[in-house]
């Protein structure tokens, strides 16, 4: 182990800062990005929007005098220039151009020289292909966006703490949950794919690199943009016709009609959801792709590591899901913009449309026109990636917590093939179930009973799951490290998560709790005491390997029981008010309800005080802390068995695997200790 | 290799310099993309079927709104010339099999033709449809998915001038063709929605 070590501090040779570096880098790109939306916003404010309406004889149909607020469409199309001019800030279309002209295609060192060799510092904050700075880049962003979403959690418990809505107005309030909502879901949706996705997954399947590096960084340069464009949303108040103002005050469901009613926030917001989903659609693809082609040798589909299958599954689901989504937000964008009936059943006073291209007719001055329109196409559109999306979130959490249950308990993973049965089972489930969401929407209520039916049988898969959870921690030898706690507070997290969602596909229940505190309490057992503890246990295990530093123990435990039993207490209370009728999205309840509210804000404060415990210990831990060796698990997958830090090209020869992952427990070979207390590989 | 992967459940193999069939990585990938591609679309046609059935007001095609008329026959001609493409893009795809220069480089220099008319004529189709998006719900979808077609002629841009000036330096053959075998997944895709966009209104017409 120490020869390994010792070899890999030479591989990483790093030189000094040179400016040129900066050309191009996300400084330039940052720079274009703002350029790209004055161009883009003012085009369209300045000279297509009047140009458009400059009278009759253009326009026919268009009164002298009309107004037509071009505000949004300038916004829209000030987001789609600010996009583009990032792209090519950041450098991301030259191979592009040097393909379609033909000239010389880029060598091995070319290759190696974008993969940020010999860059030092800088390399993250380029467009970088190399798989371990992206997932390095990956991690802080979907820590930052974390972050973020964790903040705007608080001030809803702040709003909710006591009855009668004093922290923010009502309308303020509706916009936190709804970007709490969704930068929430995009943060969880990649903080499996993203950091551990793209740095570990090559190395766990013995690649050198993702199967498409440039696609790699691309998908997380989407994120970026995406991102920075969804900081928009609380600041355009485009002083809409209506009084809506700015913000977005649809809840995350962003369903229509509200959609296209809502203030000019959804603008930035549909247009950062979009870029997001692309993000995720082409990691998604890239890792599909990566699994299937470059697998090292003897690396067979039932050697693959556990969490590889639950990263596929995600990315599978992505791959098949978001489409849905995507067309559901230009939707709400067209009927925003270019007046569209997509959700609308009818548009009155002086609303017109406006057509991008030739001079047709704009009618519709004065009088209410029929559009035909219809609500449940965006209900219907959103929920088919809405469920699979929260599945896509939680497989991979499946796959960590199968991964790091043999490491700690010692012995193989209990039904290996069992467990792939129950992560495949999931995925294909999930696309059976979306209308459950719908059960009060009126809209084919005879196909309620197939929705229940296929919704329940979900728990078979899922407890198929548990099974090897429960049968690999049977009569095992635990090592009760951070990340095995977390592992096993998902497994009692994500029971009560799965029971309550037993209750709410069943439709009499479903109808009274539906729109309740009840179903919030029980999405966030599964996103949150699931999924994202799963994420921090994650963190915790391999940041090791990923940074070269260990994270403080102490510090992990104190976080880790603050987190749970600041979770449990807080979100078992909002059970209580769920069943009681308190309703979700709303900034004032019934006094009724009070006490309940006070111990959910109270113990939400706890959680979040362990958090900033935890990213605390990350940060320190980073900077100064206990340097890590190769292997400080003792575990037996391949990015365990390279030097730390991982060399720029990961394997100096392709390993060639003959054996699975989790052979734990074999006779003791000597020399082969971990120093883990009580704990030795096997040879 | 070093010591450190006897320990794992790898052991240290013969050297591979590659052991990715850089081939089949890449169909791979854009194999995946098409199918993106594809629900994208098929998202806006089951939208297309929702909204003929569900729509509010009966207004899915209000009375008053013209007919698609004469555009139809613009959207024959553009489904006519993206056949054509597809069918030289075949032809290419035979000739760098075959090792033939020649037959590849007309093949794909007649592909991309027909994609730049193609692309200019549905400019002149986006420009002469006699209705506007807030002439209902069929005019809404009908407009979006005229306009995805639009968006995947535009995105094709790339792929038809780098295929074209590759091909002419003669940088496909028999051995290494994979630009023009991957391009060809997205092309004839790009073709098959040309093709039901022109059918859609015989066959699920606006007046019901």
């Amino acid at each position: 182990m120490a020869t390994a070590t010792a070899g890999a501090e030479s591989t990483t040779t790093r030189t000094g800062f040179q400016v040129s570096k900066l050309f191009p880098s996300y400084l330039t790109g940052a720079i274009l990005a703002v350029v790209g939306y004055f161009a883009g916003y003012y085009l369209i404010k300045s000279f297509v929007g009047p140009h458009l309406l400059a009278g009759t004889g253009t326009v026919p149909g268009n009164e002298p005098g009309d107004t037509y607020n071009f505000t949004e469409q300038a916004l829209l199309w000030g987001f789609i220039f600010m996009a583009a001019g990032w792209f090519i800030g950041v450098g991301a279309l030259k191979y592009v151009f040097t393909w379609l002209l033909g000239m010389k295609d880029p060598d091995h060192a070319e290759e190696m020289k974008l993969a940020g060799k010999d860059d030092g510092w800088i390399r993250y904050f380029r467009f970088t292909t190399d798989h371990k700075v992206v997932g390095i880049q990956y991690l802080v962003l979907v820590s930052l966006m974390l972050a973020v979403g964790g903040l705007l959690a608080m001030m809803i418990r702040t709003e909710l703490i006591f009855p009668g809505a004093r922290a923010f107005p009502t309308e303020t309030y509706n916009t936190i949950v709804t970007m709490h909502g969704l930068l929430m879901i995009m943060a969880t949706i990649s903080m499996f794919i993203g950091p551990f996705g793209n740095f570990i997954v090559p190395i766990m399947i013995g690649a050198r690199d993702m199967a498409f590096p440039r696609l790699n960084a691309l998908s997380f340069a989407f994120l970026l943009i995406s991102m920075a464009i969804f900081a928009f949303i609380p600041f355009v108040d485009m002083g809409q016709a209506g009084g809506a103002g700015g913000g977005v005050q649809t809840g995350w469901t962003l369903y229509g009609p509200l959609a296209d009613q809502t203030g000019s926030g959804i603008i930035p917001l549909a247009v950062s959801v979009i870029l997001a989903g692309v993000s995720s659609m082409l990691g998604a693809v890239n890792l599909i792709t990566t699994v299937m082609a470059m697998r090292a040798p003897g690396m067979t589909y039932t050697r693959l590591p556990m969490f590889v299958w639950g990263i596929i599954a995600s990315a599978i689901l992505s791959a098949l899901a978001t489409s849905s989504f995507t067309v559901d937000l230009v939707m709400i964008l067209l009927d925003r913009v270019y007046k569209t009936g997509f959700f609308i059943a009818s548009t009155g006073g002086n609303a017109t449309g406006v057509y991008l291209i030739g001079s047709n007719p704009m009618p519709g001055n004065g009088q209410t026109i029929p559009i035909g329109g219809n609500a449940w196409l965006s209900q219907n559109l959103f929920w088919f990636f809405g469920h699979p999306e929260v599945y896509l979130i939680v497989l991979p959490a499946f796959g960590w917590v199968m991964e790091v249950l043999p490491v700690f308990a010692r012995k193989p993973l209990f039904g290996y093939k069992t467990g792939i049965l129950g992560i495949m089972g999931v995925t294909v489930l999930s696309f059976l179930v979306w209308m459950h969401h719908e059960f009060v929407s009126g809209f084919l209520p005879e196909l309620r009973g197939f929705y229940m039916a296929t919704t329940e049988m979900i728990s078979i898969p899922t407890g198929l799951v548990f099974l090897v959870a429960i049968g690999t921690l049977w009569r095992g030898k635990l090592w009760m490290t951070v990340p095995m706690l977390f592992a096993l507070s998902f497994v009692w997290n994500f029971l009560i998560g799965g029971l309550t969602g037993v209750y709410l596909s069943d439709v009499p229940a479903d109808i009274q709790l539906h729109g309740g505190m009840f179903v919030t309490a029980h999405f966030h057992f599964t996103f949150v005491g699931g999924a994202l503890f799963g994420f921090f246990g994650a963190v915790y295990y391999w940041m090791p390997k990923m940074t070269g530093r260990m994270m403080d123990e102490r510090l992990g435990q104190i976080a880790f029981w603050g987190m749970n039993i600041g979770f449990n207490v807080a979100f078992l209370s909002m059970l209580y008010v769920g069943l009681q009728g308190m309703p979700r999205r709303v900034a004032d309840y019934d006094p009724a309800f009070a006490t309940a509210n006070f111990i959910t804000s109270i113990f939400a404060y706890l959680l979040a005080a362990s958090i900033v415990l935890y990213f605390y210990n990350i940060i320190v831990s980073w900077i100064a802390g206990e340097k890590a060796e190769a292997n400080p698990w003792g575990a037996k997958t391949l990015e365990w068995q390279i030097p730390t830090p991982v060399p720029l090209e990961n394997f100096e020869e392709i390993p060639v695997v003959t054996s699975g992952p989790y052979d734990y427990g074999e006779p003791v070979t000597a020399g082969s200790s971990t120093g883990a207390p009580g704990v030795q590989v096997a040879g | 290799m070093d010591a450190s992967l006897e320990h794992g459940h790898a052991e240290a193999g013969a050297s591979h310099v590659s052991h990715v069939d850089d081939d089949q990585k890449v169909r791979i990938g854009m194999f995946l993309y098409v199918v993106t591609d594809i629900l994208f679309a098929l998202f806006l046609l089951i939208s297309y079927l929702f909204l003929r059935a569900n729509n509010t007001q009966g207004a899915w095609f209000p009375a008053g709104v013209p007919t698609l008329g004469g555009v139809q026959g613009i959207a024959l001609l553009e489904a006519i010339l993206l056949v054509v493409s597809g069918i030289a893009f075949i032809v290419a795809h035979v000739g760098v099999r075959g090792d033939n220069q020649t037959l590849t480089r007309i093949g794909v220099v007649i592909a991309a033709l027909g994609w730049l008319v193609a692309l200019i004529v549905q400019f002149y189709f986006a420009g002469h449809l006699p209705f506007v998006t807030t002439n209902g719900a069929f005019a809404s979808i009908y407009i979006t998915l005229t306009g995805y077609h639009l968006y995947h002629l535009l995105f094709a841009a790339p792929m038809m001038i780098g295929l074209t000036v590759r091909s002419l330096q003669g940088r496909y053959t028999a051995a290494r063709h994979l630009g023009i075998t991957t391009v060809g997944y997205f092309w004839y895709w790009a073709v098959i929605l040309g093709i039901i966009i022109w059918l859609l209104p015989i066959v699920l017409p606006p007046q019901l």
